[in-house]
């Protein structure tokens, strides 16, 4: 058996099936893997996959002119997911659906698919709740700034819906476990930035005394029913681990952090 | 009545949060607008939630009154005249800074603003008008906005701020006529149905008519034999800006419900929708809908610089339940009429919860009626997006739902006849019938299903309940489990599925001890 290992970045995997694909031995079995995910096996073959942005994007592109966007849309999101065997999932769906057609969307009785499925509703599902649940600080030079732990990459899906909505604002979505950000500004849009964590980091110590926080806790204790109090209902719906980065859930220090 | 002075923002919003928080509806779905360039905010057609309170209830908007102060006496109402609590009034200025700053931070996806009555309905409706005429034009604010309608307002008013709303919703309070006398002397049936008609009609008037809300659209799809059905289909269609007497069309009222309680009906023979085109009692020539005139004006100026629509999002209601001692039956089928005739997006349930001391309401001391609440809700989307209609569900021999049971577990049990199901024949319809399949597990089913075989763990990752559906299908003509189809044994099989879960509705703020049987499947 031969044995891709890609590193954990949409290029990588994607160069992954494409190397793949080419593979010149006929029907020798072929599994792609995340290059850190635990212990090698005996019998394989592995390999190293070099991340070649030119086979990536003709891959994306294949994708798209003749599965159709829903289908590269199902890949991008699970290209994001936080999930060991991403890859494999990837690669197994698309060999599939290569040779079915655009509607292997519908077979949800296949397992390639419903693992798609699966990983696809794992991150929109964080994605929908982080539209509500990121929040911002301002800082004294106006700048918002939010910071995020997602479970799965989240800054590239959010950048956009934030952009559109903030577009009259200078703000910055900085994901502290990857050190990714997304930096927006009226005049220049949104760009992707890696590896400024420092000044962000200094920048949210400067807006943890926005006012308008102690403003937001006092509606968000009034509006509470007491004779109404549901703990598990709220942590149902308002997962703990969202609350570190939640203005409301944060009373010793204001502000985000 | 206290009257305090010189309060800061931070009082008043602590008072005007509070004195709001009864108001059950926080949703921001049903507009989709995109950002404008220069201008803040947007909204996502599914509505947005930021947060949830301490009750487990959504935020999804800054919900506020403008003043608690109120000259209404309701006596179920916290805010009521005679009640002694401090009182307090935003500025247009104040609300419109706090929600601007609000949804910068992304702690809301726009503005739920309410009111007590300030001196008079008309007075108190121009205030809010002026706080949403200077957030959309002066803010340039481009989020969600849910307007509360005051029953006795002024229609001029009314129709002006509806095209700066996504949404209004004017409360039913009561779900009887009689019960609404007594316990609201401000209020009637007619002054609050007025500006709920009044609203129906601005939405008809937009281009393309108003948009259905769900119980229209499933019904819709499915073209089942109803006799409103047909208008539903054509006013929809055809309804084009004031074209009044498309609209009028739409006001045939269903008899059956009517004529079989009564419900909707003013004491005194006033009737809902009467036979004649009512336009001309509501809607005096020269008025914005019909003749165009000032109000276009206004329409086309909208800072999205687009035309704006009329209540875009559609409106909602709310009834207090448990407060006058009706039954479900009659709340369910307040409930159906409201969607059919006036083209509700959502009616919302309040279990009633006792805040002042007025002897003529019964005591809560267990708290509100959660389950009771919880049913209703159960029912409502039964109506909405399955296809039930209210008498099959509760009827004048079963006036109440069981509270061991959900409805549709309920009905199952009394049709078995039509049960088990095959998965891979039965329609859609048929399926979203069956017990532990939802709207999303029945399309997922019809879907998949033509291209090859399901099995019981397909179904189980499709989303299919399968402690609740097995009971009732069959895959490949197998059950999951060698059940019988008796009611006495399936009952047993349900109430255990669901003791667990009604305990904790009823009992929100407790936690329960774990069971080794049940929550790890030891057996």
């Amino acid at each position: 058996m031969l044995v891709f290992q890609c590193e954990d970045q949409a290029e990588s995997i994607l160069t992954g099936v494409y190397d793949a694909w080419a593979d010149p031995v006929p029907n020798r079995e072929i599994r792609l893997v995340l290059s850190d995910d635990g212990q090698q096996e005996l019998f394989c073959e592995y390999r190293k996959v070099k991340t070649d942005d030119k086979k990536a994007q003709k891959v994306a592109e294949s994708i798209v002119r003749k599965l159709g966007k829903w289908i590269w849309s199902d890949v991008e999101f699970v290209l994001l997911a936080d999930a060991a065997d991403k890859a494999q999932a990837v690669f197994s769906y698309l060999r599939l659906a290569f040779s079915i057609g655009p509607e292997i969307r519908q077979q949800l009785a296949r397992p390639e698919v419903m693992r798609i499925c699966e990983l696809v509703r794992m991150v929109s599902r964080e994605q929908q709740h982080l539209f509500g649940f990121v929040r911002f600080a301002d800082t004294p030079e106006g700048i918002l700034i939010a910071q995020l732990e997602p479970r799965h990459r989240q800054i590239p899906l959010l950048a956009g819906h934030f952009a559109e909505r903030l577009n009259t604002e200078r703000f910055i979505l900085y994901d502290k476990r990857r050190r990714e950000a997304a930096v927006h500004s009226p005049e220049h849009g949104w760009y992707l930035t890696m590896g400024e964590a420092d000044g962000i980091e200094e920048m949210i110590r400067c807006s943890e005394r926005d006012g308008y926080a102690e403003l937001w806790q006092v509606f968000f204790d009034s509006i509470a029913i007491a004779q109404r109090t549901n703990p598990r209902c709220q942590q149902n719906l308002l997962p703990m681990r969202f609350r570190p980065h939640m203005t409301e859930f944060r009373r010793d220090k204001s502000g985000i952090g | 009545m206290v009257i305090q002075e010189g309060l800061t923002v931070k009082e008043k919003l602590h008072i005007l949060a509070d004195a709001a928080k009864y108001d059950v509806a926080c949703t921001s779905s049903g507009s989709k607008r995109a950002g404008v360039s220069g201008r803040l905010g947007s909204a996502a057609e599914a509505g947005i939630c930021h947060s949830f309170a301490a009750d487990g209830r959504c935020i999804s908007l800054l919900k506020i009154l403008l003043s608690n102060e109120c000259v209404f006496d309701c006596k179920y109402c916290v805010n009521r005249a005679s009640s002694d609590v401090p009182r307090a009034t935003f500025t247009p200025e104040e609300i419109c800074t706090l929600t601007m700053e609000f949804y910068k931070r992304n702690y809301i996806e726009g503005l739920f603003l309410s009111s007590g009555v300030v001196k008079s309905p008309s007075h108190t409706m121009s205030l809010m008008y002026e706080t949403l005429y200077l957030l959309r034009f002066k803010y340039q604010f481009m989020g969600y906005i849910h307007v509360k309608g005051i029953p006795g307002a002024d229609q001029g008013v009314l129709e002006r701020i509806g095209y700066l709303a996504d949404r209004m919703s004017v409360n039913l309070e009561l779900p009887t006529s009689e019960a609404l006398k007594r316990l609201a002397p401000g209020k009637t049936r007619k002054t609050i149905l007025e500006p709920m008609r009044l609203i129906r009609r601005g939405m008809e008037s937009n281009p393309g008519g108003a948009a259905p809300g769900a119980y229209w659209t499933s019904r819709m799809r499915w073209g089942e034999a109803d006799p409103l059905l047909a208008q539903k289909r054509a006013g929809f269609s055809t309804c084009i800006p004031g074209d009044g007497v498309n609209a009028g069309r739409i006001f045939a009222d269903d008899p059956g419900i009517r004529a079989k309680t009564g419900l909707l009906q003013e004491n005194g023979g006033y009737h809902l929708d009467t036979a004649e085109d009512p336009s001309a009692e509501i809607l005096p020539s020269g008025s914005g809908f019909l003749s165009g005139g000032s109000f276009r004006l206004e329409r086309s100026w909208l800072p999205d610089g687009r035309l704006s629509n009329y209540v875009p999002a559609g409106q909602s209601t709310q009834m207090i339940i448990g407060a006058a001692g009706e039954s479900d039956y009659q709340i369910m089928a307040v409930s159906e009429a409201l969607y059919r005739n006036y083209d509700m997006k959502r009616v919302f349930y309040s279990g009633f919860l006792k805040t002042t001391d007025d002897s003529s309401l019964p005591d809560t001391p267990g708290g509100p009626p959660l389950l009771r609440e919880h049913r209703l809700y159960q029912a409502d989307w039964l109506l909405r997006y399955y296809g039930f209609q209210t008498e099959e569900l509760v009827n004048e021999k079963h006036p109440n739902f069981n509270l061991l049971l959900d409805p549709k577990c309920d009905w199952a049990i009394q049709h078995l006849e039509q049960f088990p199901v095959e998965v891979m024949r039965a329609p859609y319809e048929q399926l979203l019938r069956v017990p532990g399949i939802g709207v999303k597990s029945a399309q997922r089913i019809v879907k998949s299903r033509r291209f090859g075989r399901l099995d019981y763990d397909s179904l189980k990752r499709m989303g299919v309940v399968l402690k609740r559906a097995h009971y009732f299908i069959t895959c490949q003509g197998k059950l999951m489990l060698p059940v019988k189809i008796e009611e006495g044994y399936i009952t047993r099989g349900l109430m255990s599925v669901e003791n667990q879960e009604n305990w904790q509705i009823s009992h929100p703020d407790q936690y329960r001890q774990l069971s080794l049987f049940a929550d790890f499947s030891v057996r």
